[in-house]
Formats: C-alpha cells, structure tokens, sequence
C-alpha cells in the first residue's frame, strides 16, 4: 500500500486566517492592558486624593468656617508618604492650595484643594515610559459648632459651645505619629523625569 | 429558447477533498480557544484590580468614620465585601481579608485601641488593607491580590469638658 500523498497547500485558508485572528487577538489584549493600566492610575488617583483631601480637611478643621493651613500641610505631607510605601506599582505625588474663600449665608468659607499626579509605568517592566493620572479634590470648611453639632429644636440643646480649652494629651500618652521611612514624593518633586 | 428539464441530481460531496482544511482548523482551533480564555482572564485581572482599589477606598471611608476600632473593622469589612461583590467576578467573598490597623496616633491605655496599644481617635492614621484570593481564568490557578492605603481617623474627636 503506498502512503498517501498530502498536499499541504490544500487548507492553508483556514490556518493564516486563524493566524490572523490570533495575531489580532493578541494586539487587542495588549490594547486592552494598556488602557486597564490606564485606568487602574485613574482610580489610584482619584481614591487617594478624595481620601487625602477629606483627612486634610478634617485634621485642618477649625472654628468659623476656616482651616488651620499649617495642620493642612502636616497631614498632607504624612499621608502622602505613607501612600507612598504601599506599592511599587505607583508614585503618587500632592500638592495642597487654598482657593479663595466663598461665601454663604453671611460666613465666609474656606476651601481647600488637593491636586495629585499618579505616576504609573506604561507597560509591565518597563521603568522608561509612564503614564500621568491627575485629580483634584475641593473640600469646603465647616464650622464644627454651628454645623455638626446643632441638635433639632425638638430635642432641645443646641447650645453646644466650647466652654473651656480642649483636653491636652495627659502624660502618660506618647506621641507616635511617625513620617515613614520611605519618602519618596514631595510637592516639589517632578515625577517622571 | 429551448429549457432544460432535467431533474437535478444531488451534488456529490467528495469527502476526501478539504480534508486538509478540516487538520488545519483542528490544529489551530485550541489555539484560537486558549487566546480566549487568556483574553477573558486578562480581562478578569483588570477588572478585578479595578475593583479592588476601590472597595478598598470605600472599605476605608465606612472605617474612619466610626466610634471605635471594633465597629471600624466590622464596617471596613461590610463595605469592601459589598463593592467587591457586586463588581467582580470569580472572587471568593467569603475568603476576602480586610485589615485595619493603625500605624500612628496616640498610645493611652483604654479599650478602644488597636493590638499595638494606639488609641483609635481622630488624628490617628489607619492602614486599610484587603487581600482578595481570586481563581485566575488565564491559568486557572489562585492568586491572591493585595491594595493598601494610608487614611486619617476622622472620630472621635476629642472633647471639651
């Protein structure tokens, strides 16, 4: 019996065709990281500034509508850093401003603005080629009396006031709040370069 | 014009011919399959880093709002199971770990501390962390997924006497 002949030139249709929708395949999950990478940074930016800008505002909160800028800093500065050290898959870098006031009902209210830069690389392992994510958070001032601890008349008590200054650490606490080893961004560093 | 009325006969199929089209499609059809199955778990890594990152920030945001380190725990770990459920897909719910500690504050002696001693209260920065164990589609192995992020304690504040 002799063997039989194949002519491979016979079903070559099908295997470039499939080798064509592979190689697209292929391009198009590479498309797709890129932009899940994209916007990974999106999120990373988006959830870190709106979580740093609310701690700022809280930790900078003060009476009559204002914010304590120096204490704004402070926190910023400290959070900043220690977001810093969670990965090595992104720099996050913050800068913190205070736009002009607003008023509202005869107050005049603080604002302030947190604008950050997420520094992601491009593509996996590549340290040349980054991708920049930007976001900004604006959180205005309260007045920590009048608007949080206002009680409805029909309970009753909405004279809360201060009636004596706060109560200072005591002795025995130790004061820990530590800036993290690991510093690797500042207002003033210039990411990507 | 003269018609042809002839009955059609049915076309014979040559079954021998093509026969190279049907071993190149066999070939090249796991190939064709594994590109998208890898193309649905690359898709599920994104997706599920995605979600991640955002469970975790809504896990941390239901966290520092609360009285005490108990209740920030139970809370962290309702919102992130929540996010993630709803916006995931071969996550494991039930095997998502969500730690808060805090990293800096106040040490005082007192029930509402953390295990290092500090004092949950406003000022004091948590750390919010979730590890989600998830069955990868592209090697249909476990792989555990990890997002950490730093935040203030916003309660309680302190008081006035």
């Amino acid at each position: 019996m002799k063997p039989q002949k194949i002519n491979w030139a016979q079903g070559s249709g099908s295997m470039i065709i499939i080798a064509l929708i592979t190689m697209m395949t292929i391009y198009l999950l590479l498309l797709y990281m890129t932009i899940t990478n994209i916007f990974y940074a999106k999120t990373v930016a988006t959830s870190r500034t709106d979580l740093i800008a609310d701690s700022v505002a809280v930790y900078a909160q003060s009476y009559d509508y204002s914010f304590n800028k120096s204490r704004a800093e402070e926190m910023r500065g400290v959070l900043t850093d220690y977001n810093n050290t969670t990965t090595d898959a992104f720099t996050i870098s913050t800068t913190l401003d205070f736009p002009e006031p607003i008023s509202s009902n005869d107050s005049i209210i603080d604002r302030l603005k947190i604008s950050s830069i997420v520094q992601t690389v491009f593509w996996y392992g590549n340290t040349n080629n980054y991708i920049y994510t930007t976001a900004e958070s604006i959180v205005d001032s309260i007045d920590i009396w009048k608007d949080i601890l206002v009680v409805p008349d029909n309970i009753g008590n909405n004279e809360h006031k201060p009636t004596e200054d706060p109560i200072t650490p005591s002795d025995e606490q130790e004061d820990i709040l530590v800036v993290p080893d690991k510093t690797t961004q500042s207002d003033d560093t210039k990411v990507g370069e | 014009m003269q018609l042809n009325l002839k009955p059609l006969r049915e076309p014979k199929i040559n079954w021998k011919r093509g026969g190279a089209e049907l071993i190149g499609i066999a070939l090249a059809f796991p190939l064709l399959c594994a590109m998208i199955i890898m193309a649905v778990g690359v898709m599920q890594t994104g997706i599920t880093r995605q979600s991640l990152e955002y469970a975790n920030y809504m896990g941390a945001r239901a966290a520092v709002t609360a009285d005490n380190y108990e209740t920030a725990r139970t809370q962290a770990a309702s919102a992130v199971k929540m996010t993630l459920n709803d916006n995931t897909f071969g996550v494991d719910i039930d095997n998502v770990s969500v730690n808060i500690d805090l990293v800096a504050g106040t040490t005082a002696a007192g029930s509402n501390s953390s295990s290092n001693g500090i004092t949950w209260e406003k000022g004091a920065l948590a750390k919010c962390e979730t590890v989600v164990p998830y069955k990868s589609l592209f090697d249909f192995q476990e792989h555990q997924m990890k997002s950490t992020l730093y935040v203030m304690v916003e309660k309680p504040a302190k008081t006035f006497k």
